[in-house]
């Protein structure tokens, strides 16, 4: 039917703006709709509201002093973008981190990514009219938020990570505050299911909606959640293991990679995009206890902080953050600054997809897809 | 089965002679205890990479389908705008790293959007933002940028300009007005002016 109304020549093309300020586009992102009736032609996005230059801003502060700011390349899961941020550096200057650094980077990076799927998931919800889901979701996110307060003293850009470790070992007590709120979690996860994901009418809502093939969000460039619910099984968590990653999974054998599967309509739909990232709660859930049980075995010491921080070379590394495998390349050129940093993120990429993604999409359906698609406005422009 | 970046190299350079260069390969450092060695990186003619570029997407031991990061890097002094591909395989679990050298007053470089449909909008941020043009992309506007704004700001010889229709774009250092603030009212130097 949509094929049917792209091609009839009636000239009564309209052409809609959505955004920069509207609640559903996650931030200051504009979209130009050319619809006729209902059913979109396309829909163009167009970013860069939210530019900051932020890779110009590395270019004049430091390896040390830019790690502040890369909260602000994803403030949804700040965690994840300091980590890339250490480890490309760590890998272009050769600088060691101490074990227990690499366990506290890990179960932050856990506890945030937890905390950023509340945010997608109860305000993807919300875009769609539940409203109930939403203070659910951040009524959790409340405790991390409380939890990563007490290791690093913020609730959003927590600027936790350093070169060559974190920046605080675990306060007193942390560890079990951590445990008993993991206990509380788990069923919480289950109450979300019956609450939302297999709730009919969200089921029928988002079922077959905006359905992203395999090999299109491959050629895309999809990563994270969004590339898993189109049925590729690839977690850098697990596929190329960082970090202390390979240790925790050996701990959990059998670890299942969540992917989309297509029971509510098809392979890839928005619903599989939703469903993916409340298993991957689950997992985040398992590979917290058992980090949080191995910490215990090691040595004290957390940070090594490195003595000079001048640099030579290039360097390229890869993390998997919430809203997917974030990469950062940055070139040493020998000074105290890098001559170049440069973050390809899981929401620009994501973005990309939309103009073609969003031909012979119902109006209201877009919303499902930004929705879905997880995407975060400031790490789109950096 | 995933291949060492020497292996992969040595591939393409049979496929494409003339378009590949010496591979440049830095020692991992005995230092490095936790990380992986840096990367290789193969170095290939401008005018060659868009058959480069089919041949690791396509080639069975090769098959790179997902384009993980295009960056331009602006060598003001050498006079040379470096654009450099990382690229992975989903099925092999390999990656490699291709460069391009380009010279900065013509930096002109084929698209490869018809390879991976990624690139689309990687090419246009860093023709945005580094003024490199990518021959034979569909629609090669600014990306981040305004449509009208002058100039490629990520250009290390990139001056700020002063507005931008008439708004001024520019402000005082907040760090020397907290100095000044500090030495008027408390007599003493902020941190951050000490030098």
């Amino acid at each position: 039917m949509s094929e049917l109304i792209l091609e009839s020549d009636s000239g009564a093309e309209l052409t809609l703006n959505m955004g920069p300020q509207h609640p559903s586009t996650h931030g200051v992102i504009r979209f130009v709709i050319k619809t006729d009736g209902e059913i979109m032609r396309e829909a163009d996005p167009d970013v860069g509201y939210l530019h900051r230059a932020i890779e110009h801003i590395a270019e004049r502060v430091g390896y040390e002093g830019f790690m502040p700011y890369t909260d602000r390349v994803d403030y949804v899961c700040a965690m994840t973008a300091n980590h890339v941020w250490a480890a490309a550096v760590e890998k272009l200057g050769a600088l060691p981190v101490p074990r227990r650094g690499e366990y506290l980077r890990v179960i932050s990076d856990e506890l945030n990514r937890i905390s950023s799927h509340c945010i997608a998931l109860g305000a993807m919800a919300m875009d769609l009219g539940a409203i109930t889901p939403f203070p659910y979701a951040l009524r959790e996110r409340e405790y991390v938020n409380d939890l990563l307060e007490a290791l690093c003293g913020a609730r959003l850009t927590y600027h936790y990570h350093r070169l060559g470790g974190v920046g605080w070992d675990l306060p007193a007590g942390w560890r079990d505050r951590c445990l008993a709120w993991i206990d509380h979690f788990e069923p919480v996860i289950d109450e979300f299911d019956r609450l939302i994901t297999y709730n009919e009418i969200f089921c029928k809502r988002l079922g077959g909606v905006a359905a992203i093939t395999a090999a299109e969000a491959i050629d895309y460039g999809l990563v994270g959640p969004n590339l898993r619910a189109s049925g590729v099984r690839f977690d850098l968590r697990v596929d190329e293991p960082y970090s202390v990653y390979g240790e925790i999974l050996a701990a959990l054998p059998g670890f299942e990679v969540p992917i989309g599967d297509g029971r509510m309509g098809a392979v890839g739909d928005a619903w599989d995009r939703f469903r993916v990232r409340v298993d991957e709660w689950r997992g985040s859930v398992k590979l917290l206890r058992v980090a949080l049980d191995q910490i215990e075995k090691t040595e004290p010491g957390h940070w090594d902080r490195p003595k000079k921080t001048r640099f030579k070379g290039e360097a390229f590394a890869r993390i998997e953050t919430a809203r997917g495998d974030m990469g950062c390349y940055v070139v040493g050129d020998g000074t105290a600054n890098p001559y170049r940093a440069r973050f390809r993120t899981g929401s620009f990429n994501a973005m990309a997809i939309v103009r073609e993604k969003s031909r012979g999409l119902m109006l209201a359906d877009l919303v499902a897809l930004i929705a879905s698609l997880d995407v975060v406005a400031p790490e789109i422009d950096r | 089965m995933k291949r060492p970046a020497a292996e992969i190299h040595a591939l393409l350079a049979a496929a494409h002679p003339e378009g590949i260069g010496e591979l440049v390969a830095e020692a991992a450092d005995a230092a490095n205890k936790n990380g992986a060695p840096r990367d290789a990186v193969s170095p290939v003619v401008a005018g060659k990479w868009l058959e480069v570029a089919r041949t690791l997407r396509t080639h069975a031991d090769l098959q790179m389908d997902f384009l993980q990061c295009l960056t331009a890097v602006d060598w003001l002094k050498q006079g040379e705008i470096h654009v450099v591909y990382h690229l992975y395989s989903y099925v092999h679990r390999h990656a490699h790293v291709c460069r391009l050298v380009v010279p900065r007053d013509a930096a002109r470089v084929p698209s490869v959007t018809s390879v991976w449909r990624t690139a689309d909008w990687l090419e246009r941020e860093q023709y945005d933002l580094f003024g490199v043009v990518f021959e034979g992309h569909p629609d090669l506007r600014r990306l981040l940028m305004p449509d009208d704004w002058i100039g490629h700001p990520m250009r290390k010889d990139a001056r700020e300009p002063r507005d931008y229709r008439g708004m001024s774009i520019q402000r005082p250092n907040p760090l020397e007005l907290v100095a000044l603030h500090d030495a008027t009212r408390l007599g003493v130097q902020h941190e951050g002016s000490k030098k």
